[in-house]
């Protein structure tokens, strides 16, 4: 009876748990589960038990019928009846023997007021209260021994009928759920850095392929290849910084226009064309006159190119933002050359063939053409490489296009009373993933039908999981800092305060299970080896100290010694969403761990 | 009608040894067997160990009772009310009432609120 009364306890508890269809375990032992519905966080690298509720399932789906209202209505008045039924069980079920009289008298007052909220909700409805005076008096009429295992009060009993009656209500919807031929699914998503909606396998419930293993390490000890790599890309860019610096930006201009090869060629273009106009009396004995406008327009073209180089050469670091100037201006120029091919091919195809062939200046000028446009192409495509590998850097966001909604043929369609209890997520097999990213499982319906709205499948439930590395772990990070050597020596030959210099971290991180906000500043503390130059040598140093970063490592700050120069010095970086700025300064980068 | 040895009857007021039992209790003035019986049928009914008192009187005496409970108010129209341990009103039950088995189950677990007892 005993094992009865709990069997059906339990039952009320899951039926009444928020009232949700998929309750969400984390399981780190076998008897260890953690509920992980409440805060929204969830190990990066654990496994999942989703236990499916079918009662409310069951209350959920049967609700979108309209001939299910009355029954659905009488589901909602059972579970505004069972919500204190755990408490008010458990505070019946307890020994209160050993209890001294005021102990006993503060639990009464316990019991009084669940009791009574539940006795509002009775008397309020008069079914309900002549449902609770039949429990209450077929209790009465149970042999002595009986009433002993409910101890000695009616309410269990009544619980327990209400349960019964509760089952048979929702196998009742249920076989109408069945009639309608509803399908579920239950589906799972994880976005991440690398992908949106990357379908997750859940165990039992569809056919997807595990993706690649993968193990968010928690110690890293020692920097990885990715990093040592990460390390002398910084280094190159963090001279390209200094250099930028020394120069007081004069020589962005002149880095810009000798990385751009059609600049020369177009110039040489533009001084053919004005030659041209001026002999071109002498040079088109025919068709002076399209020769002459189709000149002028060439220039224009040119021109227009141009400008936007000479805006580069012209660049004054004192007045512009370096880093707004670079999105201008390469965005312009990527513009101006897609154009200029364009109207140039346009131009020459209108050209009356025996003008373009009618003398050898007007060849060579032809030939000169099709070179420049070659080299602007190369230039522009040049450019948009640059770009994209810098926002692959910055931006790893790349959504895929996959919609979230499609549910594929791996996805199994089932019906209500096929339904498996349990499912299981293992983070493990889903591939690189990295705190902060976000798990999605969804339960959705279908019907061959009309019954539940014209899209094939509808959501009704939708759970949305934040992963984290949960207690202490650590990682490796690479970035650009600005090193400042506040006691100087007379080996330091600085002529700035400041230096950037590239740098490599070993972080000490927490992850809370139940603090969002902590996991968004995620503040980290540990060690940190630098490369600064601070004699100017042209070899770099080597700085030895601690960090402190803050906002997923965005800002950082620390003392260090320079081993070389015996100088102490402290640094910063300061990593902005470089995405819409474009310019890869400061940036730190988590690197990926085996 | 028989009742249960949790039903006292008694004349004119309530006994004073009922009162000082530390139970929850619950009065009734009124002449009504039917309410009597429903109130045996929970009185029987002890949750949390503490036991149920029903207390029937019969020719009433309305000043010596208001001098027992003087939290009493409106006796007149008073068909009976419950006492928690240490005999303070936990709720009142009058003709506006619905006389059931839960009113009179709910009124013993008014009895046993924390600010009364």
């Amino acid at each position: 009876m005993r094992t009865q009364i709990l069997a059906i306890f339990s039952f009320l508890s899951v039926f009444n748990t928020y009232a949700q269809i998929v309750q969400i375990y984390e399981i780190n032992g076998p008897n260890d589960k953690i509920l992980i519905n409440e805060h929204g966080i969830v190990d990066i690298n654990s496994n999942l038990e989703l236990v499916i509720n079918k009662a409310n399932l069951t209350q959920k789906v049967g609700a979108r019928f309209e001939s299910n209202t009355e029954l659905i209505l009488e589901l909602e008045k059972f579970n505004k009846l069972l919500l204190h039924q755990k408490d008010i069980l458990s505070i019946l079920n307890k020994e209160l023997s050993e209890l001294t009289h005021s102990e006993r008298i503060q639990k009464l007052g316990q019991f009084t007021g669940l009791m009574r909220d539940l006795y509002d909700i009775v008397k309020d409805d008069k079914e309900t209260r002549e449902k609770f005076n039949k429990y209450l008096q077929e209790f009465n009429n149970l042999p002595e021994m009986e009433k002993k295992k409910y101890n000695s009060y009616y309410i269990q009993y009544g619980f327990e009928q209400l349960a019964l009656e509760l089952k048979n209500k929702i196998n009742e919807i249920q076989s109408r759920i069945e009639q309608k031929k509803i399908k579920i699914h239950l589906t799972a998503y994880l976005n991440s850095k690398y992908e949106n909606f990357k379908k997750v396998h859940i165990e039992n419930f569809d056919d997807y392929k595990n993706g690649e293993f993968y193990e968010v390490d928690r110690w890293v000890t020692s920097f990885s290849e990715a990093d040592i790599e990460a390390f002398n890309r910084t280094n190159k860019l963090a001279k390209d910084l200094n250099n930028v610096i020394d120069k007081s930006f004069e020589n962005v201009g002149v880095l810009i226009e000798d990385n751009v090869k059609s600049y020369n060629c177009l110039n040489e273009l533009l001084s053919d064309f004005k030659k041209l106009i001026e002999k071109k009396n002498k040079i088109f004995t025919s068709n002076a006159e399209v020769a002459e406008l189709f000149l002028l327009e060439m220039q224009i073209e040119v021109n227009k190119i141009l400008d936007v180089i000479s805006k580069i050469k012209t660049f004054n670091g004192e007045k512009e933002n370096v880093l707004e100037y670079f999105n201008t201006t390469h965005d312009q120029f990527i513009n101006v050359a897609k154009l200029f091919e364009l109207k140039v091919n346009k131009l020459v195809s209108d050209l009356p063939t025996e003008f373009k062939n009618s003398n050898q200046e007007i060849l060579n000028l032809m030939t000169k053409i099709s070179t420049c446009k070659t080299l602007l192409l190369e230039d522009s495509e040049k450019v948009e490489k640059i770009i994209s590998i810098t926002s692959d850097i910055l931006e790893p966001f790349k959504n895929t296009a996959i919609i979230g909604n499609e549910i594929g043929n791996e996805v199994y369609k089932f019906s209500i009373n096929e339904l498996p209890d349990i499912g299981y997520i293992d983070f493990k097999y889903t591939g690189k993933r990295n705190n902060k990213d976000n798990l999605i499982i969804r339960v959705s319906i279908e019907s061959d039908g009309d019954v539940i709205s014209q899209k094939n499948a509808v959501v009704i439930e939708k759970h949305s999981f934040t992963l984290q590395q949960i207690n202490i772990y650590s990682v490796s990070n690479v970035s650009v800092i600005l090193a400042n050597p506040y006691n100087r020596s007379d080996k330091v030959a600085l002529e700035n305060n400041f230096q950037f210099a590239p740098s490599g971290s070993l972080l000490f991180k927490f992850g809370s299970r139940k603090c969002k906000a902590w996991n968004f500043l995620e503040p980290g503390l540990g060690f940190n080896v630098s490369t600064p130059d601070f004699d100017l040598d042209g070899a770099p140093e080597v700085g030895l100290g601690g960090v402190f970063t803050l906002l997923q490592d965005v800002v950082s700050v620390g003392l260090s010694y320079n081993t070389k120069t015996d100088d102490p010095f402290w640094f910063f970086g300061l990593s902005v969403p470089f995405s819409t700025l474009g310019l890869p300064i400061n940036t730190i980068k988590n690197v990926e761990l085996k | 009608m028989e009742f249960s040895e949790n039903t006292i009857v008694c004349e004119g007021v309530i006994p004073s040894e009922v009162l000082a039992r530390q139970c929850l209790k619950l009065v009734v003035l009124s002449d009504d067997e039917y309410l009597v019986h429903l109130a045996d049928t929970v009185a029987q009914q002890e949750p949390l160990g503490f036991v149920r008192v029903v207390v029937w009187i019969q020719n009433i005496d309305n000043i010596s009772i208001i001098n027992q409970i003087p939290e009493i108010d409106d006796i007149e129209n008073c068909l009976a009310f419950s006492l928690s341990t240490i005999n303070r009103i936990g709720t009142v039950i009058t003709s506006r009432s619905t006389i059931d088995l839960v009113e009179l189950d709910s009124a013993f677990i008014e009895a046993g609120k924390t600010e009364i007892n």
